[in-house]
Parts: structure tokens; C-alpha cells; sequence
């Protein structure tokens, strides 16, 4: 006799639930019941790989493939210092500050290739990455913003039409002082000196000749940094910034012009 | 390819001239099969003729072409390589590193040790033997006052 399959509604004969037993009477055990052997999930000892993972700090990485392929489309500038508000307007990385991202890091993807001059502001940086950014001519530096000033920075707009006056940036926390003094990440709390002989040395060790920035047509752009305290370039802290009637209003309390020059 | 050592700004008469070559892929080789191959091996070789190096004392020199005699080719050209990285920089650096260490081996004098220092030595040598003899003859006396004699 010819075996003819069933064509019902929903799979018909059988409807793709097997012969007998549990299977077909929808009565499995739980996910992850091995029939009475210690489950995997049970047998594993439990150890702390994910302990205060929502309070590490996050740094969405910045490859510099991913750099210079902004400045070749022309999304980012390179006339002007860089710094995380352009990249997020360029949509060139994205940083969601309530998810503990503190910032962004540059990573070395694209170090064979890079060769754009820039003045980048990032929140951390790799050696290599800071090599092939200097080599060709560049300047980087590392600072630091807190999670407020980080959401102000990303959306300014946003920002301004709350109507609050800029707030100052805070300094870091114990464990990233040390970091961002540290001359040889180029912190922006370093001395500048330091920074001088640890391009030298960075030079040294990878093996090029360190360009004279100084001799540069672009050197001015190439030497603006921001104060510990200030969040744009252009505006100090304590500034409200009226967007509907484009006017920037100052304080001129001596109380409040004590506290916002901290 | 091996003129003299070129002076470089911001270090000290330092190397060599630098020749660079990312390996080509070739249908022979045994890889895996990625498109990565051509980015992932960028080789850096760094090569300088080691008899004409005066930024390297006469001496080290010397060592360094009896020590590192496999890595000298005919012209006298001591050839580094490096392809352990992605990046070509970082290869750089690590050639560098290596003629670094290199030439550290080679300037390093032999230890001298001192008249008083071996003297010491010798002496604590002495002392611990007596010591280990002074304990065995404690341990023995005490086996043999255990045993039991006959008369």
C-alpha cells in the first residue's frame, strides 16, 4: 500500500510532533534538565567573570581604518581639532553615556594605512595607535569627561536647549589620575615637557623620525587644547547658549564667576 | 642596500637604513584560506652593514659578527626580521628591539668577581659540609645508643 502523507492544517498526521511520549504530548521538561544527571549549568562552578560589570567603564574603540576612512569621505575635518562631538556628528562612532561608555579609545586596526594629520581628542588610546597617529604628523591627547559632561559633549544641541549653563567638567577619579598624568598616554593632565621627551622616545622605539610640528602651517590648530575644565572649544563653563535668538549669556556674579573659574 | 648607518633626528646615530617587505602571498604556501593573508603578514626587515657601524663600539662589533655569524650575508649585512605582527610598526619596533638586545649582549663585559667575594663563598661551602658532617655524627651517636649490645 502506497504511503500517502497527511496534507491537514498545521502539518497534519503527526503535525511535526513525533511518536509517543513527551514529545508528542507536549509534556517536556525544563530547558537545561539532563534527566536527572547534574545539569551543565549547575555543574559549573559559579566565579565572578561578570562581578560589577555595570560599573566598569566602556570605551567605544575608534579604529584608525575607521579614521581616515571619515576624513577621506569628508565627514570629519582635519583642519580642525577633533574631537568627540565632531565625531559624533559625523556619526563616526556612537557613545550612549548611560550604558557606562566613558568615552571613546583609539585602536590600531588601521596603522598600515593611516596617513592623516590630526589633532584627535580621545578618552584612551593604545601606543601603537599614538605612533602612527604622531608619525604622520598628528597630535593626541587623552582626557577625561565625566558621564554628564560626556552626554553634553555627544549632544550639544540637546543640551543647549535645556537652557542650563555649561557645567564644568569634573576631574578624573583616583584610579584614572594616574593615567591621565601619565605622559606617555599624552593626558591632558601631563606636563608638557614630558609629553615632548615621550613623542621623542615613541619615535625611538618605532623606529621613525619625529615631524617638527612646530614648523607646520597648521601648527596652531595643532597645539588648541582644551582647559581641565572646559567642555567645547569655544565656551567656558557657566555660559548659557540661547539657540532660538543665537546669544550667549555670561555670568557676571562674582560668586558664580569664582566658582565657574574653579 | 647597505649604505652607511642614516643619522636620524630625535635619537642617537641610530640605525640602519630600513628596507620593507610585506610578503606577497603565493599559491604554494600552506594557510588558511582568509582574504586577511595579504593585510596579516606585513614583514618589516631591517638590515645594515656591521663592519662600516660606527655607532657600535669596534669590540661589540666584533661579537656581534661571531655570535650572530647566521644572520650576516655575503655583502656583510646583518639582516633583523620581524613578521610576528599585523601591524608593519609594530614589526619595526620589534626589529629595533632585537638589535638592541643585541648589541646589549655584545658590549656586556664579564662579571668580575672579586677576591673576597669567592673567598666568601668558599668559605660557606666549608661551613655547610662541616655542619652537614657535625649532624651526621650527632645522628649517628644517637643509632648507636639505641642499640643494644651484648656485653
Amino acid at each position: 500500500k502506497e504511503k500517502r502523507r497527511g496534507r491537514g492544517r498545521y502539518g497534519g498526521r503527526k503535525c511535526g510532533r513525533g511518536h509517543k511520549g513527551e514529545r508528542q504530548r507536549g509534556n517536556r521538561p525544563r530547558l537545561g534538565f539532563e534527566g536527572g544527571q547534574t545539569p551543565f549549568y549547575l555543574a559549573i562552578p559559579k566565579y565572578g567573570f561578570n562581578d560589577g560589570h555595570s560599573l566598569r567603564r566602556q570605551y567605544q574603540p575608534l579604529s584608525l581604518q575607521r579614521l581616515q576612512y571619515l576624513i577621506d569621505l569628508g565627514r570629519v575635518d582635519p583642519t580642525q581639532p577633533i574631537d568627540l562631538t565632531q565625531l559624533t556628528n559625523a556619526r563616526g562612532v556612537t557613545v550612549q553615556p548611560l550604558k557606562r561608555d566613558y568615552g571613546v579609545q583609539l585602536v590600531e586596526e588601521g596603522a598600515n594605512i593611516f596617513s592623516a594629520k590630526v589633532n584627535i581628542e580621545v578618552q584612551r588610546a593604545s601606543e601603537l595607535a599614538i605612533a602612527a597617529i604622531e608619525k604622520n604628523g598628528g597630535v593626541v591627547t587623552t582626557s577625561f569627561y565625566d558621564p554628564r559632561s560626556l552626554e553634553i559633549l555627544c549632544k550639544p544641541v540637546v543640551f543647549f536647549l535645556r537652557g542650563q549653563p555649561i557645567p564644568k567638567r569634573m576631574l578624573p577619579p583616583e584610579d584614572l589620575v594616574r593615567y591621565y598624568t601619565d605622559a606617555r598616554n599624552r593626558g591632558y593632565l601631563a606636563d608638557p615637557s614630558k609629553v615632548a621627551e615621550a613623542r621623542l622616545e615613541l619615535a625611538k622605539k618605532y623606529g621613525y623620525v619625529l615631524p617638527d610640528i612646530s614648523k607646520d602651517e597648521l601648527f596652531k590648530m595643532l597645539s588648541m587644547r582644551k582647559d581641565p575644565r572646559q567642555i567645547f572649544f569655544g565656551l567656558a563653563p557657566g555660559w548659557i547658549v540661547n539657540m532660538a535668538d543665537k546669544k550667549i549669556l555670561k555670568p557676571t556674579d562674582e560668586k558664580l564667576l569664582k566658582y565657574y573659574s574653579s | 642596500m647597505g649604505s652607511g648607518p642614516k643619522a636620524r633626528r630625535g635619537g642617537p646615530a641610530s640605525p640602519p637604513r630600513l628596507t620593507r617587505a610585506p610578503r606577497r602571498v603565493f599559491q604554494e604556501e600552506t594557510q588558511p584560506a582568509t582574504l586577511n593573508i595579504p593585510l596579516v603578514n606585513t614583514k618589516a626587515e631591517v638590515r645594515f652593514h656591521l663592519a662600516s657601524a660606527d655607532w657600535i663600539p669596534e669590540a661589540a662589533r666584533q661579537k656581534m659578527a661571531s655570535m650572530h655569524r647566521n644572520k650576516i650575508n655575503r655583502a656583510g649585512e646583518l639582516i633583523v626580521n620581524s613578521e610576528e605582527s599585523r601591524y608593519q610598526m609594530r614589526n619595526l619596533a620589534i626589529c629595533l628591539e632585537k638589535i638592541r638586545t643585541m648589541v646589549m649582549e655584545a658590549t656586556e663585559k664579564p662579571k668580575v668577581v672579586s677576591k673576597e667575594t669567592t673567598q666568601k663563598l668558599i668559605e660557606r661551602v666549608e661551613k655547610m659540609n662541616r655542619e652537614r658532617l657535625r649532624q651526621k655524627k650527632i645522628h649517628s651517636n644517637i643509632k648507636q645508643s639505641r642499640k643494644a649490645d651484648f656485653d
